[in-house]
């Protein structure tokens, strides 16, 4: 297995200079420069903690190496290994394959990827995977949010304080987050003025032979002051506001996922069995 | 409008007996000078006669002129010179890319040939600064050689790094 070749350190592709509105890292140099101190300290190609390689870091010569979805899953993958709490937002009407799209990143973000663990239905299992479950996983929360998550009835305090002890916690276990909305503004208070979110998937249509899926990637520039024309002063405030990033495509899973997917998600199997409901999110975060 | 008010109508106005008093009321009026179009239509004189000069120039060096060929290599540098400085304020990746790219083609080419493709050059460098690239060429993923990057991923690879 010699001949196993993965993205170069260094290699642009792990940036995005080639956009409107380039993408400007939280880290100093971004993904290129991530990507060479991996390499000084000898840590290059990225592997799980059982010494795998990263699937999204491989590449097997064809066209699509390259592709927008590949090369966001590398750069949020080295987010996440630098200690940025990553988080990501996937909207769009329902049936466009927001589900399947989480399942394609985590195939290809974690090789000891399980179907049942990865997508969570259940927001409390979402909260307790981020201690429990191993560094630098992905944990889509499918719909989790807005089932049992910062409902509307979350005083707003509560919710800042819980946004910001689930950062803290991502950060911590270096953990990648995905956020599954059908209609994701309704939760914008939420997460825009939190600055919580750094990019935001669009899905806006889907082939309906082939399964694929046409999304916009959009990425957040964080902000901490608001310049007040009227005063000639800043407004200190957290905040994050999106920019366009690229237009690509999701490409899609094998039919027998598709199948093994929907039996789960009809059967209810995706509940952990170790989840308890009455307990509140905050309990489960609080020290 | 205070003579409406007030409900008192202006005398209308005497029009003049002949044109001769017409011409005097002309003189006697101070005048007053108002933009005119003459600056801006200089200005576009001056660029159709550039434009001409460029035209019969790039005629003259496909032709075999090899001074018109000069003197249009030196008006297109000139022009992108302009460009490139318009565009380092902004993007200078974009302008020193654009330098980058003269300078490469005034190696390899001369008169007319040097002209067509720097102005591609000049034309390029405004679009991808107006416009962007929103769309990268390599966008479109279709899944293929996924089946590869899992499978070596599973495996235990034995990668130099």
């Amino acid at each position: 297995m010699g001949d196993v070749q993965t993205v170069p350190p260094g290699h642009w592709s792990l940036d995005f200079p080639d956009w409107a509105f380039p993408h400007e890292c939280l880290i100093e140099g971004g993904g290129r420069e991530m990507s060479v101190i991996m390499e000084e300290r000898k840590e290059w190609p990225p592997r799980d903690a059982a010494g795998r390689l990263i699937p999204a870091f491989v590449i097997a010569g064809v066209r699509s190496d390259y592709s927008l979805v590949r090369r966001w899953l590398r750069h949020i993958w080295l987010e996440a290994y630098f200690g940025i709490g990553t988080f990501f937002v996937v909207g769009g009407p329902p049936g466009l394959g927001k589900s399947t799209a989480g399942l394609r990143f985590g195939e290809w973000l974690n090789p000891t990827w399980e179907m049942g663990r990865q997508v969570v239905y259940d927001f409390y299992v979402a909260v307790r995977g981020i201690e429990a479950w191993p560094l630098m996983d992905l944990i889509y929360m499918d719909e989790a949010l807005g089932r049992g998550g910062w409902s509307q009835k979350w005083r707003e305090e509560e919710v800042q304080e819980f946004i910001v002890s689930l950062w803290e916690k991502a950060r911590r276990y270096k953990k990648i987050i995905g956020l599954c909305f059908q209609s994701e503004g309704a939760a914008n208070w939420v997460l825009r003025d939190s600055g919580l979110v750094g990019w935001w998937w669009i899905i806006k249509k889907r082939d309906a032979r082939t399964g694929l899926k046409f999304a916009k990637l959009r990425h957040a520039i964080p902000l901490t002051e608001f310049y007040m024309k009227r005063f000639h002063a800043f407004k200190m405030e957290r905040g994050s506001a999106f920019r366009d990033g690229g237009e690509g495509t999701i490409p899609p899973i094998s039919p027998s996922v598709i199948e093994a997917y929907n039996a789960l998600r009809d059967e209810g199997l995706t509940r952990d069995e170790e989840a308890l409901p009455e307990e509140r999110a905050s309990d489960l975060l609080g020290e | 409008m205070f003579d409406r008010i007030l409900g008192r109508t202006r005398p209308p106005e005497e029009e003049p007996a002949s044109e001769e008093e017409a011409k005097e009321d002309v003189r006697e009026r101070p005048r007053v000078y108002y933009p005119s179009p003459d600056f801006g239509s200089s200005i576009v004189k001056f660029i159709d006669s550039l434009f001409e000069d460029l035209d019969d120039w790039s005629y003259k060096a496909a032709n075999g002129d090899i001074e018109a060929g000069d003197r249009l290599e030196t008006m297109t540098i000139a022009r992108s010179a302009i460009l490139i400085g318009i565009l380092s304020a902004n993007r200078p990746d974009i302008a020193d890319d654009l330098r980058v790219r003269l300078v490469g083609l005034s190696r390899r080419l001369d008169g007319i040939r040097f002209f067509e493709e720097a102005m591609v050059a000049n034309g390029y460098a405004i679009g991808i600064a107006l416009f962007g690239r929103k769309l990268p060429g390599t966008s479109i993923d279709y899944g293929e050689g996924s089946d590869a990057m899992l499978s070596a991923a599973k495996s235990e690879p034995a990668h130099d790094g």
